[in-house]
């Protein structure tokens, strides 16, 4: 679904985000993405979205090379990839509704589309009682549930999630966790960077580990210390 | 997969600009400080434009009308018998750019200028038996560019030798109202395209401070995919909103004092209107109110996206 070749990125300042690197991730696989702060995991996230170009090897998604995608056609990539940040992201002047809502406005979807996915997703992230609340009025986690159901509502084949528990508590981290878990199951592919080690580690999933830009390690079926 | 545009439906053609229409309202009033700079530039420089437009074109008709007024006067030579004004008259007449030849007697000349004075008018009534005006004909010609050229053939030994002695003409008064009038199109001209760069500045200052306020909104709808385009359209239709309101309101505002100020002027001035009339509010404002509507919400949308090409680079 998504596989990198030799992929190296040179930021402006003459920083290498990521060096060489190169794996793949299959279809409706979910993969954590680790390293310490600045080992290039949100380089890597950033290139599969067309934000960062790099400057040698390929990025493909589900075969075709994203280089060939132009500029003008970017906003029709990433409606094949949902994302979720650290900060949640959500528009202030929105309700809870009208922000997973949002997502689908910018496509071609109808009224009755809107109606239909929008609480559907809302349940399943366990918000629909929520649904007119302004961003404001939610918890951190309640904030990042609607920033998944927002990121999967026009489900996506794709879900990138860059430290999507950095401003959680554990517990809360735990239930994000599981909902991305429950997205894979559905079929998304989905890529979680992150720092939480013992989510990690009590997860066994795929494991790709970076340092200073290159994979350290890549450890299938779980992390094993 | 694909990452490429497919056809759009229509009805979701219509939804977006449903979408849009609300967000560009929700905008302007949530942003309703700026909106009303804004709405304030546009009425400024809407009400500039259709300030120097009638002042042009007023000044354009009072000269068409005074050009057509003042005529060429040849004064006929005292000794000439009354039997050879006819010859004069033909010669006149034969002249290709004439267009009116009217013989002016000494009494009528007098009577004409006593009316001209209005008050005092007894000053004239002593000298109707030692008339000092003379016997001239008023010609009128079709252009007043021909003015020159029948001025020098009046002037010449043909018509000398007839006995025409003296030729006054308005040349030199059209010439010089030419003058003022050109220059007038020429202040009214930078005055228009000034405000209108100015209007360009300040407009897209304020929507850049609001697009500024927005640039997390601009960066999360380019996150989830939305077109460039997509994020433009409410920006363009705030935009135009406001110039809209600003141009109208400018345009409202004028078409009520305009015909108030050409009164104060006429009363003030009464020599002005003694010679030409000004124009009416339904020769003015018809043409030039939807031009400053549409020019108010043209610069409107364009400083809109002009502000927001910095943020759609995502
Ligand atoms: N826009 C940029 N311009 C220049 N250098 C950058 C830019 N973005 C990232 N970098 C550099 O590239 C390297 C990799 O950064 P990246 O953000 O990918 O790390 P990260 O693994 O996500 O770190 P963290 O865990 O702190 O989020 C770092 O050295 C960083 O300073
Ligand atoms: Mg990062």
């Amino acid at each position: 679904m998504i596989r990198f070749k030799n992929v190296t990125k040179i930021y402006d300042t003459g920083i290498k985000g990521l060096k060489n690197v190169s794996f793949s991730v299959e279809k409706g696989e979910f993969l954590f993405i680790v390293g310490p702060s600045g080992s290039g995991k949100s380089t890597l996230i950033k290139l599969i979205l067309k934000e960062e170009e790099p400057q040698s090897g390929e990025i493909l998604i589900d075969g075709q090379n994203i280089a060939n995608v132009s500029h003008k056609n970017v906003p029709y990539l990433r409606r094949q990839i949902g994302v979720v940040f650290q900060d949640f992201r959500l528009l202030p002047n929105k309700t809870v509704y009208e922000n997973v809502a949002f997502a689908m406005q910018i496509t071609d979807a109808t009224h009755r589309e809107i109606k239909r996915n929008v609480p559907a997703t809302l349940s399943m992230v366990g918000l629909h009682k929520k649904a007119r609340s302004y961003p404001r009025q939610l918890s951190g986690g309640e904030q990042q549930r609607v920033a998944l159901a927002r990121a999967i509502v026009n489900r996506p084949p794709i879900l990138l999630a860059d430290e999507p528990t950095g401003n959680l508590d554990p517990d809360t981290s735990w239930e994000i966790m599981m909902l991305l878990s429950d997205v894979q199951k559905q079929g998304m592919t989905v890529l979680v960077a992150t720092h939480a080690w013992d989510i990690v580690d009590n997860m066994k999933k795929r494991v790709i580990a970076l340092k200073n830009g290159t994979i350290l390690r890549d450890v299938k079926g779980g992390y094993e210390n | 997969m694909n990452f490429f545009p497919t056809r759009r439906r229509f009805s979701s053609v219509i939804n977006n600009a449903f979408f849009y229409i609300a967000e560009a309202f929700k905008s302007a009033l949530k942003n309703s400080l700026m909106s009303v700079c804004s709405i304030i530039t546009i009425f400024i420089c809407a009400s500039l434009l259709i300030i120097s437009y009638s002042v042009a074109v007023n000044i354009r008709e009072c000269l068409r009308q005074i050009e057509s007024a003042v005529g060429i006067a040849a004064i006929i030579d005292d000794s000439v018998p009354d039997e050879e004004l006819d010859k004069i008259y033909n010669a006149i007449a034969d002249i290709d750019d004439v267009k009116e030849v009217h013989f002016v007697s000494a009494q009528a000349a007098l009577a004409s200028f006593a009316d001209s004075l209005e008050e005092g008018s007894d000053i004239v009534m002593g000298l109707e038996n030692d008339n000092p005006l003379r016997r001239s004909f008023e010609v009128v010609v079709y252009r007043a560019k021909d003015q020159k050229a029948v001025v020098k053939l009046l002037s010449s030994e043909t018509f000398v030798d007839m006995g025409v002695v003296k030729v006054r003409q308005a040349q030199d008064v059209t010439e010089f109202l030419e003058g003022v009038s050109n220059f007038a199109n020429i202040v009214c001209a930078v005055i228009i395209f000034v405000t209108a760069v100015l209007s360009v500045i300040l407009i897209t200052t304020t929507i850049k401070i609001t697009v500024a306020s927005r640039k997390n909104e601009i960066t999360i709808m380019k996150y989830v995919g939305a077109t460039d385009s997509f994020v433009k359209w409410p920006f363009r239709l705030e935009g135009a909103f406001i110039g809209g309101i600003g141009a109208t309101v400018a345009a409202a505002v004028s078409a009520i004092t305009y015909p108030l100020i050409v009164h104060a002027i006429s009363e003030q001035f009464s020599f002005i209107t003694n010679i030409a009339s000004f124009l009416p509010t339904e020769e003015v404002f018809p043409i030039i109110a939807p031009i400053a509507i549409i020019s108010g919400i043209l610069l409107g949308a364009l400083s809109a996206v002009g502000a927001l090409r910095k943020y759609l680079e995502v």
